[in-house]
């Protein structure tokens, strides 16, 4: 099931398991620390910090 | 005397324009906009600073995807917009979609076109959520490949085609099906695909246009006498026949 009303499944882009954990967690940090997150995804290569601003966008979309 | 006086006062209230604020159209539409931003919110019931967040990282996100040509980010992207921004994701998509035409036209290979292409079939569907009419016109604008690619690319012009164009008629329950069915008849004037041919018809005879369907189903019985015959052609014939029968059995 589709965890996020609206946005297709998973981000195609953003490879390794490793790379998909840590925009997991930047999503979640998203959350707490707006600011914070999007620093952080900032640092990240082009094509990561697209996925990392999809996974945001869809973390900060989702209501609780 | 002081009853002339008031109602001098009173006059210049109620009829005299009032003081003209430098800015004021400005304070309007910010006010509009944060409307919008709380409507929005409500909608997805969360906070109104959460959304700003959202749409802010969004907008990072759709400055990035100019680099990319991933088709899922395009159709990612799209639906975050109309989701989040309803008001601004068309002008947004066109402005997408216009940088994705001038990236293929200068296509070094066939993939880059295809992935191209992909994308922007992606992003208009989206569109054809909002405005099924100006989707179509933009996908009509779309580049062919370049002479150079030869006719592989072609191919893929052609089944992009007839994907966009299926997959508007499925959407929104037949909503745009006007447009679809005007994108299905123009390609099934340019080549001969009779199970394209025959959904075609179907769809016809359900919106009621029974002649325009029959002849659709004549012209591809036609087509396939004067064919030669070989067993890519008979088998997809065969879909053919059966989709039509299904489609216009008597009731019992």
């Amino acid at each position: 099931m589709n965890p996020h009303p609206g946005m297709p499944a998973g981000a195609r882009v953003g490879g390794s398991p490793a790379d998909q954990l840590e925009m997991a967690l930047i999503a979640e940090l998203a959350l707490d620390n707006f600011d914070a997150a999007m620093r952080y995804a900032r640092l990240m290569p082009d094509e990561l910090r697209l996925a990392a601003l999809l996974r945001i966008v869809q973390s900060l979309s989702q209501s609780y | 005397m002081h009853c002339f006086r008031a109602f001098t006062i009173l006059f210049c209230i109620v009829c005299l324009p009032g003081p003209v604020v430098p800015g004021q159209g400005r304070v309007v539409e910010i006010a509009s906009q944060g409307k919008d931003l709380k409507r929005t919110a409500r909608r997805l019931r969360i906070g109104v600073e959460q959304l700003k967040n959202a749409r802010d990282a969004l907008q990072e996100a759709t400055d990035l995807a100019r680099h990319s040509l991933e088709p899922s980010v395009f159709s990612q992207l799209p639906q975050g917009w109309i989701r989040l921004n309803r008001a601004k994701s068309p002008s947004v998509l066109e402005d997408l979609f216009g940088w994705l035409r001038v990236s293929v036209r200068n296509a070094p290979d066939a993939q880059a076109y295809q992935r191209g292409s992909s994308a922007a079939r992606s992003l208009l569907s989206s569109l054809a959520t909002l405005d099924s009419e100006r989707a179509v016109a933009l996908w009509r604008q779309w580049p062919d490949p370049p002479a150079s690619l030869g006719d592989s690319a072609r191919e893929i012009k052609e089944q992009i085609d007839k994907q966009f164009a299926e997959q508007l008629l499925m959407q929104s329950g037949g909503d745009n099906a006007e447009e679809a069915l005007a994108m299905m008849k123009e390609q099934a004037s340019r080549r001969l695909d009779y199970s394209r041919n025959a959904r075609l018809a179907a769809q016809l005879n359900q919106s009621g246009k029974k002649a325009e369907a029959l002849r659709v189903v004549d012209q591809s019985i036609a087509a396939f006498q004067q064919q030669n015959a070989d067993p890519r052609s008979i088998s997809s014939y065969l879909g053919f026949v059966r989709c039509v029968r299904r489609n216009w059995r008597k009731p019992q």
